[in-house]
């Protein structure tokens, strides 16, 4: 238990460290193989370079909650597919994830580069949930995506995939 | 959808990794398209993605489990994934420079949608419900449509023929003409068995074009031509999987195809494909060596003269299917054997040539001689046959040059691990002594079919036996031999039933059965048809402990009565199928009312003795039963012991009730259960008002339970309305507790007894009870009693059902009292 009572630092890509608890920090799988790799230097900062203050905080936010349940499997298919079929967004994680769409996608880069399967998982629940029912230029519209098909390919794509929607 | 991923099918793994050298599915078809994510990417979100990272979402797809995931239903997810890069990649730069500065300013402006890695979005887009929404997605820009056209073309979901005509105009579209996106080469999956009766070779042949094509399902496509399925089969060389079942075009010429053209395939459904002969299995089996799973069911030209060197041939098989290929010999059964060491399923159903020596005992062949090995080899068919011995021997020598035969028949393993199911059904001159090396051999078979083979006698339930927890569903119909002595030994051993059958086993009598219901608390179906001589004795003995069976069959067991069958009922809350045909006692036009349908065919015969309840009839049987018959029969005093066991039995089951509706002994001693309940359940509410069933631990879902109260409302209240007595309505009748004398002084255990087993019931006449359960009684009750209590009661035989009686009268004695351990001994 004391084990998890150990502190970790890790230093944000814009200099920021943040001390938090091991049983916190290894929600991501990625610090946590980097500590077994390095293995344990007191004192000795994490360095992600791809992540922000800001969006680290959040993240954190997120790991502590999280913290006392199990990780999922390394490597698991298992893991992956039960995390899937349940299509639903927790209580908690869906009124944590209410942020703006800036902080949202900053959030599923983050999740993905610090290997967070379910915190990468809610992410992209929330997107498909805001993409779902849309037409292609209602998405455009809300992600802000610039078309760039030529009107002959747009229409032609669109005739060539019309089957599918039966 | 096509595009969720489905767990892999786990039950096929355990197959050393070494064993991956074989390309599987996944490993072929997902690349992880780094230089498509590098492009779309761009800058500011690689960052996100050192190739370590980024990838792992793509090897997430089952890639390493590379045997688990050859199933004709397919397992796992190859979608999502951008596998022609090169060519999907080169549509992404038609655009030309200019676009490309244009859209790398936009970036900066876009927000970080537009620069997801495609990685990313692919997982998003893979969270979509419906094709609808991924068709907007696909024509939101050219990076989105890249991560999702494969969604929509790996596995289309092809609803019509014309839906049909409209893909595969897509796929082969006319000469000079291309598609925007490589659609053709992007189809893996199709499955097209549900358009059987419309598909034609017109259609199909131009399905040749879909080259990278792992799986394709046409089972039943009556429609198409040999010639035709020959042509696109040539042309699919990353084949994993086909099923052609039930074309019976399919010819020897098509196995020759397979064999030439599909050397990746692991999966062939040609059951019921007629046609086929030795020529064309043969081949197959020399092109194909990567099969784990073929089945031939019913292709009654093969012989062993083919089965043989293709078993030989295709170490690897998981799964082989042999039903009713009725030429087989002990000869393809004994090379089955010494040369397939993942075997996990092996149908031989009516294969009525085997007999005593198809099974080899894989751990005494270690040990022979080489001459030793020949010999036995010879006694079993692979020599006897002169045919045979020509087919077979070259195909051997070429297989292993220069070896002697002797050391091919050698067996390559002590066990056979994983073979799990095993069915001979119909192989009526199979003898115990292939069953006792088949045990010898697959020391961990979960199901075991053996119905029909009527040679096998209490020697093979002593093979059986040793199988102990591993064996899950037995079948032993007609088996006819079996005595009670071998059931009650497996009984004993085999624990862990789910299903076992002994229809027509009519040597067998209560005595079996009620080793059946002591010792398998896991027993869900349970089929005692034509097993004549059982009494009403075993349907309260297989329902006194366990209350988890589902299915029963008790057709043409003539000596059951309604009361019996009542009592089960009211015991059974999961249970949604009994069938009673032939069952005089039922024979009664209310209770046929609640029976379903006959079927069609059945002649008029047939018609009226036809008596099956299911579903939801069943509780309405019971409703009926309870709310009605009994209450109409039972106007009088009915002091028959057996109703009363009915009653209490019917109030144990769902003692749930609508308060008020009922006379005032009943009420107070509806609390009185509910307090065992809750003792039971390891609560210390007293007397609470949850009005709810008292039964047994071996009810699991409280819900379920609820369910029942639902749906038989008012139930226990009718039963209580006769006025015999009963635990819940001990005081009309004082005698009762009189009557069952073993009770006084064991208020507590036989309470706890009753707590245990979720029975409920009035003594009756002891003197059938104490058989030879009782000391498997006292094993079980030991489980809840304290230590004094288990000596005080040690040296009494107690039936099953004396138990209740105990039970039923001390807890009047006992019922203001809060907590069992607290009270004393009424009477002791």
């Amino acid at each position: 238990m004391s084990d998890n009572k150990q502190k970790v630092i890790l230093q944000t890509s814009d200099d920021e460290q943040f001390t938090v608890e091991k049983i916190v920090a290894e929600r991501s799988a990625m610090i946590k193989s980097m500590m077994e790799d390095l293995g344990e230097q007191e004192g000795q900062a994490i360095p992600l370079p791809n992540v922000s203050s800001s969006v680290l905080t959040k993240i954190l936010e997120y790991c502590d909650h999280h913290k006392n349940e199990p990780l999922p499997a390394a490597d698991s298919s298992d893991a992956d597919d039960s995390r899937r079929k349940t299509s639903e967004i927790g209580e908690w994680d869906a009124r944590w994830i209410q942020v703006d769409q800036e902080m949202l996608f900053e959030i599923i880069l983050a999740a993905n580069y610090l290997d967070i399967k379910p915190l990468l998982d809610v992410g992209c629940k929330t997107v498909a949930n805001m993409i779902k029912g849309k037409t292609p230029e209602e998405i455009r519209k809300l992600f802000n995506i610039t078309n760039d098909f030529t009107p002959e390919e747009e229409e032609q794509i669109r005739k060539e995939n019309e089957w599918a929607e039966e | 959808m096509s595009r969720r991923p489905q767990p892999p099918q786990e039950i096929y793994s355990p197959i050393p990794r070494h064993l991956s050298l074989i390309p599987s599915l996944s490993e072929l078809s997902i690349s992880s398209p780094d230089a498509d994510r590098t492009r779309v990417g761009s800058s500011s979100s690689r960052r996100y993605n050192d190739s370590s990272r980024g990838s792992r979402i793509y090897t997430a797809t089952p890639s390493s489990t590379s045997i688990s995931d050859i199933s004709i239903s397919d397992g796992e997810e190859d979608s999502g994934t951008i596998d022609d890069v090169k060519e999907a990649k080169s549509w992404l730069d038609m655009t030309g420079p200019s676009d490309k500065g244009k859209g790398k300013g936009k970036e900066e402006e876009e927000g970080l949608a537009g620069r997801l890695p495609p990685e990313l979005l692919v997982q998003i887009l893979r969270l979509l419900p419906d094709n609808k929404s991924l068709l907007s997605a696909l024509l939101v820009s050219r990076s989105w449509c890249l991560c999702a056209f494969p969604m929509i073309w790996t596995r289309p979901q092809i609803s019509s023929i014309i839906n049909l005509a409209s893909l595969i105009r897509v796929v082969s579209p006319p000469e000079g003409r291309t598609t925007t996106l490589p659609y053709a080469t992007t189809i893996r999956r199709l499955h097209l068995t549900h358009l059987s009766n419309t598909l034609t070779d017109m259609l199909f042949l131009r399905l040749s074009a879909c080259t990278r094509l792992e799986r394709l399902t046409v089972s039943n496509c009556v429609g198409l031509s040999s010639r035709a399925i020959s042509h696109v089969i040539s042309h699919l060389h990353d084949l994993v999987s086909i099923d052609l079942s039930g074309i019976p075009q399919v010819d020897d010429g098509v196995l020759e195809e397979l064999a030439r053209s599909c050397g990746k395939l692991q999966a062939v459904n040609l059951s019921d494909c007629r046609l086929i002969g030795d020529e064309g299995v043969r081949a197959l089996g020399e092109g194909c060596r990567l099969l784990r799973r073929a089945k031939f069911s019913k292709c009654h030209r093969l012989t062993s003269h083919s089965l043989i060197p293709f078993v030989q041939h295709c170490t690897l098989l998981l799964e082989l299917d042999l039903q009713d290929v009725l030429s087989i010999t002990n000869s393809t059964v004994f090379t089955i054997f010494l040369n397939l060491p993942y075997l996990r399923e092996l149908k031989l159903n009516n294969c009525t040539e085997l007999d005593e020596g198809c099974i080899p005992n894989l751990i005494d062949l270690k040990y022979m001689t080489d001459e030793q090995l020949s010999m036995l080899a010879k006694s079993n068919g692979l020599d006897q046959n002169q045919d045979q011995d020509h087919t077979a021997r070259p195909v051997v020598e070429g297989e292993f040059q220069g070896t002697t035969t002797a050391l091919t028949l050698r067996p390559k393993m002590n066990h056979l691990d994983h073979l799990r199911v095993v069915d001979f059904t119909g192989c009526s001159n199979l003898g115990d002594k292939a069953i006792e090396n088949l045990i010898s051999n697959a020391p961990k078979l979960r199901t075991l079919t053996l119905t029909k083979c009527s040679n096998l006698t209490n020697e093979s339930l002593e093979s059986i036996e040793k199988l102990g927890k591993h064996l899950h569903y037995l079948h032993l119909g007609h088996v006819r031999l079996i005595t009670d002595s071998g059931i009650t030994r497996l009984a004993k051993a085999c624990n862990r039933l789910r299903y076992i059958d002994l229809a027509c086993c009519d040597l067998l009598t209560d005595e079996s059965i009620m080793e059946l219901g002591v010792n398998m608390p896991k027993l869900r179906r349970v089929g005692l048809v034509k097993v004549i001589k059982i009494t009403d004795e075993s349907i309260y003995a297989l329902v006194d402990r366990y209350t988890a069976l589902e299915r029963i069959h008790l057709s043409y067991c003539d000596n059951l009565s309604i009361k019996a069958i009542s009592y089960m009922l009211n015991r059974l809350p999961h249970l949604k199928h009994l069938s009673l045909t032939g069952v005089s006692s039922f024979k009664k036009k209310e209770l046929q009312h609640f029976c379903r349908a006959p079927p069609d065919n059945f002649t008029d015969h047939q018609r009226s003795a036809f008596c099956v309840f299911s579903g939801n009839k069943v509780d309405e049987l019971r409703r009926y039963l309870n709310e009605v018959y009994f209450v109409s029969i039972n106007g009088g005093v009915e002091s028959d012991s057996t109703s009363t066991r009915r009653d209490s039995g019917s109030s144990s089951t769902s003692s749930i009730t609508v308060p008020g509706t009922s006379s005032p002994p009943f009420i107070h001693d509806h609390h009185q259960h509910q307090h065992h309940t809750n003792t039971s359940m390891g609560t210390n509410h007293t007397q609470g008002y949850v009005y709810r069933r008292g039964s047994a631990p071996a009810l699991r879902s409280s819900s379920n339970i609820d369910n029942i109260s639902a749906q038989v409302p008012g139930l226990p209240s009718m039963a209580f309305a006769t006025p015999t007595p009963n635990f819940l309505t001990p005081s009309v009748h004082d005698s009762s507790s009189s009557r069952s004398h073993r009770s006084v002084g064991h208020g507590i255990s036989s309470r706890m007894r009753e707590n245990y087993g979720g029975g409920g019931g009035l003594s009756m006449n002891e003197s059938s009870r104490e058989a030879s359960a009782s000391s498997t009684d006292e094993r079980r009750s030991n489980r809840v009693r304290s230590h004094r209590e288990r000596d005080r009661d040690r040296d009494r035989p107690i039936g099953p059902r004396d138990r209740y009686g105990e039970h039923a009268s001390t807890s009047t004695a006992t019922a203001t009292r809060s907590h069992q351990t607290t009270m004393p001994m009424p009477g002791g």
